[in-house]
């Protein structure tokens, strides 16, 4: 039920290590002049994300807070991050109920290459048509959870309506 | 998370400050918990679930189950260790420690530091590659799809006979709630040219991989009896089935208590400190606290804490605690979601005291019915990857959940071995990982698991339907399911598979558009999020499936299970119910969704409910209501005509009566009940009520003859209230099983 998109095209990811190899160089040189208020390095940006929910079947992506039910077949829960280091990363997404019991867990793995700094897209689908969801009315505020590598980084809350 | 301390960090401290370190950590560390058993393959433990291979960057799609694990930081020729434990005999324990110990084969050339790092993703030893982790499915980094971060590390020397990994947080993870897949064992400082071989599960048993694991158990036998302005529990304390750590012994319990809800997951006694009697622990009140071997104890007006009110429903979660004070939980820091509890509401009259059998934990929502083998196993899912397996009898796991793939989603049907072709009591499970499973509910050992399509992956939101090969003939059982893939209105798929192999039948899949018997066009298959049903008497399956939101495509579908033809249809409008047969399989009766477009949008309506006839799938009567989509199935009984139809709608339950020995049969409406947001309901022939799940939080007693709602059982009506899923009836047990969005199942016994 996962899908992992970058929003970069892959001719150019050669491109982009390169000049991430180039600025390493750079920086190294120049450590000294890079340094942070204390002395040391500036730390990495930490890695954050944000979320947009989506109709499945739609064309584009409206980033909407509200979805009927009845009219949803699939929710797309679209997870973007930034700042994510390189290497292998588990993304755990809760899905919690109106009320604030889980609905659902689920993990998912990718990996981020070294000067890679392109924002990334995980998208879960959370079935509704015909689902619990529509059959027993699992309606109000839901919350959207998600931790990388054990730690919460975000929470954003959603509408499901008749 | 272990933090792994720096070696270099110790070296540039002084030796002295470093042995104060030390001696004051061993005065300040108390003796850790009373039980420790090492999991290794032996004799008497087979590891039967347990799984390990290499994954080697150099043969990235071969298979290496052998003798030995490796692990190697060699650059192109990387090789990690993959490996999963059986914890099948500690499954009701609250973990305080574990290790993780490789047996060296082989040591390397140089010191080499390896991380121990939790798998994220399903996997099988017999299919794991470098590249693939199950069937045609890859991992989502070659090599195995891990955490960044180690949990534990050993350091490997060339004199080394064994690599130890403190993995406590993953042991304690897997018991509350996470999915087990193991752990991947990688060369931390890759690339070098360290190279280590360790013994594997398929090696000898002294060298095969060893999970040291320290914990205490759940009582046992947990009841609670109601009385007036009372509630007495009685519990065992369990004998041991690990070594004593030191001279620790049970001592008793501490025992929690909360109105209405149940105590949440994060109230719980801390380790190595006693509770003050009445004082309070998250939601859960401290009203028993025992060091004297008790396994009884009466909530009462003697309680300093308060007595319980009549009336009122009374959670109690009873913490076994050791010499040391270490109790029966996971010390994580989101909660410990897995130590006894039970729960009743005293009444002054006994007619209106209840209780609950047992409560089990199931981790996140599940609404399906429970799968039963009557009398023995309760079986569900859970939308954290986890397929559970409860003893009927007392409500403890049989063993530790099953790691599955990804979200089950709907009833996966149990199979006893006597019926069963392959002569094990089996569980068939589909879920949203796109996995069919075949699991075996004594060992828990998964027999099969199929990606029955070679490239991509299915949706899967319905359950498998089983014909048995015991009743219908043939040489196996064939799990019969239909896909739920929402990009397309017509080529969804209907699959049938080998019940001994999960290899596809010949005719399998059958995909939209599909040719019908006596009919030109191909039939569009829109999304089927229903299990199909087997009709012994016709030989035929019967499925149900969305049809575009309207009536211009089939929503129902008859299939010879033998050629796969499709012999009937009928565009009844979309279909997310499962059909039910008459006993004798002379009607079918069906429920629609009622949708219909309105403009361009699908537009909810109200659902009609169909006999069919078995043979030709023609109409023989329908019933519009007026209450929405129906809920789940109906509900048949009456071995012979007239036959009584229940189902429910958004707002009530509705029973119906039909006479289709009349030569034009027509529904007449008995009764309807409001309930709020009604579970499907259930009955059987011969009883006098109807049961049915709510969003209340309750389980309401229906009279059959008149619908009167005479009593309803409490699962949780405080402020986790969850919404009651369809119910399963064990006629064995005279019991009531449900599962519940509050992330528990529950048993009643029936009548109320």
């Amino acid at each position: 039920m996962f899908r992992l998109t970058h929003s970069a095209i892959r001719p150019y990811r050669n491109s982009i290590f390169l000049a991430a190899v180039v600025l390493f160089a750079a920086l190294q040189f120049s450590g000294c002049q890079m340094t942070s208020a204390d002395g040391g390095t500036p730390p990495p940006a930490a890695p954050s994300a944000t979320f947009s929910f989506c109709y499945k079947e739609a064309p584009s992506c409206d980033n909407e807070t509200s979805f009927s039910a009845t009219a949803t077949r699939d929710l797309e829960v679209k997870v973007s991050w930034q700042n994510v280091p390189a290497g292998s990363h588990v993304q755990t997404l809760e899905i919690l109920l109106p009320g604030g019991n889980l609905y659902q867990q689920t993990q998912m793995t990718f990996g981020v290459q070294q000067g890679f700094d392109q924002p990334m897209v995980a998208i879960q689908t959370l079935p509704v048509a015909g689902t619990w969801i529509q059959q027993r009315h699992l309606l109000g505020q839901w919350t959207a959870r998600v931790s990388l590598d054990g730690q919460l980084i975000a929470t954003q809350t959603v509408e499901l309506t008749p | 998370m272990y933090q792994q301390h720096s070696i270099i960090g110790l070296e540039r401290t002084s030796w002295c400050r470093w042995c104060a370190l030390v001696t004051a950590l061993l005065i300040a560390a108390p003796v850790i918990a009373r039980e420790q058993i090492v999991l290794q393959k032996s004799g008497s433990d087979p590891q039967a679930r347990g799984e390990d291979a290499t994954l080697k960057q150099a043969s990235p799609n071969s298979n290496n189950v052998g003798n030995t694990l490796t692990v190697s930081g060699v650059s192109g020729a990387n090789q990690n260790a993959i490996l999963e434990f059986d914890l099948s005999r500690i499954p009701n324990v609250g973990v305080k420690a574990a290790t993780l110990t490789l047996n060296v084969v082989t040591a390397p050339s140089a010191s080499v530091t390896y991380g121990a790092y939790p798998v994220s993703d399903f996997w099988q030893a017999n299919a794991a590659t470098w590249n693939t982790r199950v069937a045609t499915t890859i991992w989502t980094t070659p090599g195995g799809d891990a955490s960044t971060t180690a949990t534990g590390t050993a350091t490997v020397k060339t004199t080394s006979t064994t690599a130890a990994f403190p993995v406590t947080g993953d042991v304690q993870n897997w018991y509350n709630g996470n999915a087990n897949y193991g752990w991947l064992i990688k060369d931390q400082s890759a690339p070098d040219t360290s190279t280590t071989v360790f013994g594997s599960k398929e090696a000898s048993n002294a060298t095969s991989p060893e999970l040291t694991v320290q914990f205490v158990q759940n009582v046992t036998g947990l009841t609670a009896t109601p009385g007036n302005a009372s509630v007495t529990l009685n519990w065992t304390i369990p004998a041991l089935i690990g070594s004593p750590v030191g001279t620790e012994t049970y001592t008793g319990v501490v025992i929690l208590r909360r109105a209405s809800s149940p105590v949440d997951k994060s109230s719980y006694p801390t380790d190595t400190k006693v509770p003050t009697l009445c004082s309070t622990l998250g939601t859960g009140t401290v009203v028993f606290v025992d060091a004297t071997g008790k396994q009884t104890f009466t909530d009462n007006s003697a309680d300093t804490c308060g007595a319980p009110a009549n009336g009122t429903t009374y959670f109690y979660k009873v913490f076994l605690r050791d010499s040391s004070n270490y109790y029966s939980y996971q010390p994580i820091t989101n909660g410990s979601t897995y130590t006894e509890e039970i729960s009743a509401t005293p009444a002054a009259t006994l007619a209106a005291q209840q209780n609950t059998q047992w409560i089990a934990a199931t981790f996140a929502t599940d609404l399906a019915s429970p799968s039963l083998i009557p009398g023995s196993v309760a079986a569900m899912g859970s939308q954290t990857d986890l397929l559970f397996f409860i003893n009927a009898v007392s409500g403890m796991r049989e063993f530790v959940p099953i790691s599955l793939g990804g979200s089950i989603a709907s009833r996966s049907p149990v199979i006893d071995a006597a019926s069963s072709s392959t002569g094990q009591d089996i569980d068939y499970v589909t879920d949203q990982d796109g996995l069919i499973y075949a699991v075996n509910t004594d060992s828990g050992v998964i027999d099969w698991v199929i990606n029955p399509i070679t490239t991509g992956t299915l949706s899967l939101q319905g359950g498998p339907a089983v014909q048995l090969e015991s009743v219908a003939g043939g040489s196996n059982d064939v799990v019969f399911f239909g896909t739920r893939n929402t990009t397309t209105t017509t080529a969804n798929q209907i699959f049938a598979l080998n019940g001994n192999t999960g290899a596809n039948l010949s005719w399998s899949p059958l995909t939209g558009p599909i040719m019908v018997t006596n009919n030109s066009t191909a039939q569009n298959l829109d999304i089927i999020n229903s299990t199909p049903l087997v009709d012994y008497v016709h030989n035929v399956i019967w499925v149900t499936s969305r049809s575009a939101c309207g009536t211009a495509q089939p929503s129902l579908w008859q299939i010879n299970p033998t050629t796969g033809a499709t012999e009937a249809i009928a565009n009844l409008g979309d279909i997310d119910a499962s059909p039910t047969l008459s006993f004798s399989s002379d009607v079918l009766f069906v429920g629609t969704v009622g949708d219909s477009i309105v403009g361009t949008t699908c537009t909810a309506g109200n659902s009609t409910i169909y006999a069919i006839h078995p043979t030709t799938g023609a109409t023989i009567a329908s019933y519009v209501s007026t209450d929405g989509p129906i809920v789940s199935y109906p509900v048949v009984l009456g071995s012979a005509p007239p036959y009584m139809v229940i189902f429910s709608g958004s707002t009530a339950v509705h029973l119906l009566t039909i006479d289709t020995s009349r030569p034009t049969p027509a529904f007449a409406q008995v009764w309807s009940t409001t309930i709020a947001s009604p579970s499907a309901p259930i009955s059987y022939t011969g009883s006098s009520y109807v049961y049915v799940g709510s969003s209340d939080g309750t389980i309401h007693e229906l009279l059959l003859t008149t619908g009167a709602d005479i009593k309803d059982e409490i699962t949780n009506i405080g402020s986790t209230k969850g919404t009651v899923g369809d119910p399963s009836i064990d006629e064995v047990m005279s019991r009531i099983y449900v599962t519940t969005t509050d992330q528990r199942a529950y048993a009643f016994v029936i009548p109320f």
